[in-house]
């Protein structure tokens, strides 16, 4: 029998048990809109690593005091025995022969600080750095100009401020106009040499970025906080360096490493006292975390979906039961066994295909709401509408086939006499 | 008389199996059937007539013995090839309709050809007209549950013809109706049978539909018992029907 002529008698049959179809498509509704929404949200989640990744600054590692391995991330700058990092470290490093894979070369030296502005006031980072630390952690300037070598020789009183500095303090005045102001870092005051553009992604990786001040190291160290000497050199907190290509990230690793063990005067045995991260690293383990995120979310997704086709199959049961007689009638007026085969069939196709439809629908529907409640960018791709799409297809013909096949096979006669 | 028959059955058995038990419930029937009859098969329950009409409408097959419809050797046929014929050359009237629920007399009608794939334009076409013979024509649209027992049995009745069998097999197709009514589905048949010179048989323990026959057979424990024309058959409803001699020389 014509393919649309099933369609019709499953539409019509669907139709005059309304709520049953509907029970009985719930359970792949409720499956297909976890796959599509539970799938979406871990790739939001990804994405949104990613984009704070890149926020901190493309190809970068992060050189810091202390080796994180040992002791683990908190304990990482308290390990006895380790030297801290110093200006002439991040000097050393910007040695093109020794260190050719690392284009630029960025110390900073954070503290926190109170902010004030007239009668407003803040808690925020205070980051010393360097004119190479815009380019490398980038940080662009919305008004105003960056903190220029002449700051930093000069040890100038100037800051830079993030955006939500600037919202803190200066709520309803334009950028351009805070700029040439003075605030008071710790008491000390600073004139505004420009605001930072929004950098967003609030509260993510490494802190609120948009949250921070930004000033001279040299200002940092000697004046505001009054940093440790050692060997003769001011110390910082961390050096960043920007590799010249993501390829290079692991001789550039090395390269670094051999100056500073250098430096430090590690005896070839012993660990290294610092720890340059590889921010490719971290991306590829965050990248895992949440491919299994995805996946184990995808999995109970998909144990609810064969539980939907379960229900359909018994509601395609009851349903062969049910319509005996009207298969007998329908064989003995000259339905094949393949006509009746093919018209149950598509009846539990038809029910998991609107099934899932539907259930695309909400996936989508729950997958925007969980992106705006949690603030996050949640991505409904193709694929995961297309796997949810065969999925519920297989669904239907995997637990449709059985009921259709013992309705194809009923004999005439006894399913006519059927009561 | 027309000579061609339409039923050719020679000597058929039947046994079924319940176990280690066989029951008989055909012990070798002859019979034909020619075309324009309108003949009664009757009996007791128990009788075999239920399993007799199987065979004659194609659900079932015979253990043993040979049954030509319109010359064709039924018992040679598979599963699908039986399909075809009761589409094709098989119209069936039950006791209780056996129209689907909740679908309109005219999706009911069409039903046959849909297996038989005739296009929409053509079944719509001709299921119309089918209902409109028996009377119908002003009730397409009604569903099945809509409609009362009488009219319900004519929506039955426009769904057997409407392939344009050999045959019409109607299985005590009164039985569940009024006498008015059960008088209208007698007129019905009765004409379709002077008219359109369609053969009907009747399976039936009633005597009332009998008498509207022309020929009665009688079964009893799987065998044929008798065979005999009806001298004066009852015409149904108020319609004048005139027996024709030829009909009683037979």
């Amino acid at each position: 029998m014509q393919i649309t002529e099933n369609l019709l008698i499953a539409l019509r049959s669907l139709a005059v048990n309304k709520l049953r179809s509907i029970l009985t498509m719930l359970g792949i509704i409720i499956g297909v809109g976890a796959v599509i929404a539970l799938i979406s949200v871990g790739q939001g989640f990804e994405s949104y690593i990613n984009q704070q990744f890149a926020s901190l600054g493309t190809n970068l590692l992060f050189v810091v005091p202390g080796q994180l391995n040992n002791s683990g991330p908190g304990s990482a700058r308290s390990s006895r025995g380790a030297q801290p990092l110093t200006m002439d470290d991040a000097e050393a490093l910007r040695d093109v022969f020794r260190v050719p894979d690392v284009a630029a070369i960025a110390p900073a030296y954070s503290r926190s600080g109170l902010a004030v502005a007239g009668k407003k006031d803040t808690y925020t980072t205070v980051d010393g750095v360097t004119p190479e630390y815009g380019s490398v952690r980038n940080f662009k300037v919305d008004e105003g100009e960056f903190i220029s070598n002449s700051d930093v020789s000069g040890r100038s009183r100037v800051a830079l401020i993030g955006s939500r500095v600037a919202k803190n303090l200066f709520p309803d005045e334009p950028y351009i106009a805070i700029v040439g102001q003075t605030i008071k870092i710790n008491d000390i005051p600073f004139r505004i040499k420009g605001v930072l553009t929004e950098k967003g992604g609030g509260g993510g990786f490494g802190g609120d970025e948009d949250n921070v001040i930004l000033i001279p190291i040299s200002t940092a160290q000697s004046r505001l906080f009054s940093a440790p000497v050692v060997r003769g050199s001011y110390v910082v907190s961390v050096i960043y360096a920007q590799v010249v290509s993501e390829d290079a990230m692991d001789v550039a690793a090395d390269e670094i490493a051999e100056v500073l063990r250098e430096r430090h005067r590690i005896n070839f045995k012993d660990d290294d006292d610092f720890t340059v991260i590889n921010q490719a690293d971290l991306i590829a383990v965050f990248g895992d975390i949440t491919a299994i995120f995805t996946i184990v979310l995808g999995s109970i997704a998909g144990i609810s979906l064969v539980v939907g086709g379960i229900g359909i199959m018994n509601i395609m049961l009851v349903s062969v039961t049910e319509r005996t007689r009207e298969i007998g009638l329908r064989k003995a007026i000259g339905a094949k066994r393949s006509d009746i085969l093919s018209q149950f069939l598509i009846e539990a196709i038809v029910i998991s295909i609107i099934g899932g439809a539907i259930g695309i629908l909400l996936g989508v529907l729950g997958s925007v709401l969980i992106g705006n409640l949690a603030d996050m960018t949640t991505v409904v791709t193709p694929g995961a509408v297309l796997l949810a799409t065969g999925f519920s297809l297989a669904v239907g013909i995997f637990f449709g086939i059985y009921p259709a096949t013992r309705a194809a096979r009923l004999s005439p006669i006894d399913a006519l006499r059927y009561e | 008389m027309t000579e061609i028959s339409v039923i050719e059955i020679e000597n058929i058995t039947k046994v079924y199996r319940i176990g280690d038990i066989e029951v008989h419930a055909l012990r070798g029937v002859s019979m034909q059937v020619r075309e324009r009859e309108l003949i009664a098969i009757m009996g007791p329950s128990g009788s075999g007539k239920s399993t007799l009409m199987n065979i004659i409408g194609c659900l079932d097959k015979p253990t043993d013995g040979q049954y030509l419809l319109g010359g064709q050797d039924v018992g040679e046929m598979d599963d699908n090839e039986l399909a075809t014929i009761r589409n094709q050359k098989i119209g069936f009237v039950f006791q209780n309709f056996n129209l689907l629920a909740r679908t309109s007399a005219l999706a009911n009608v069409e039903l046959p050809m849909v297996y038989s794939r005739v296009p929409r334009k053509e079944r719509h076409r001709r299921a119309i007209a089918a209902l409109e013979s028996v009377g119908l024509g002003d009730r397409i649209h009604h569903k099945s549950n809509e409609l009362s027992g009488g009219q319900q049995q004519r929506v039955a009745i426009a769904r057997a013809l409407v392939n344009e069998p050999s045959i019409i097999l109607a299985d005590e197709p009164t039985g569940n109706l009024d006498s008015k009514s059960g008088a209208e589905i007698m007129a019905i048949f009765q004409r379709l049978n002077d008219e359109n010179g369609i053969t009907i048989v009747f399976v039936t323990h009633e005597p009332e539909i009998a008498r509207h026959t022309r020929r009665i057979i009688r079964l009893a424990d799987g065998k044929i018992i008798s065979d005999e024309p009806v001298r004066q058959p009852k015409l149904a409803g108020k319609r004048a029907y005139s027996v024709r001699a030829r009909d009683l020389t037979e």
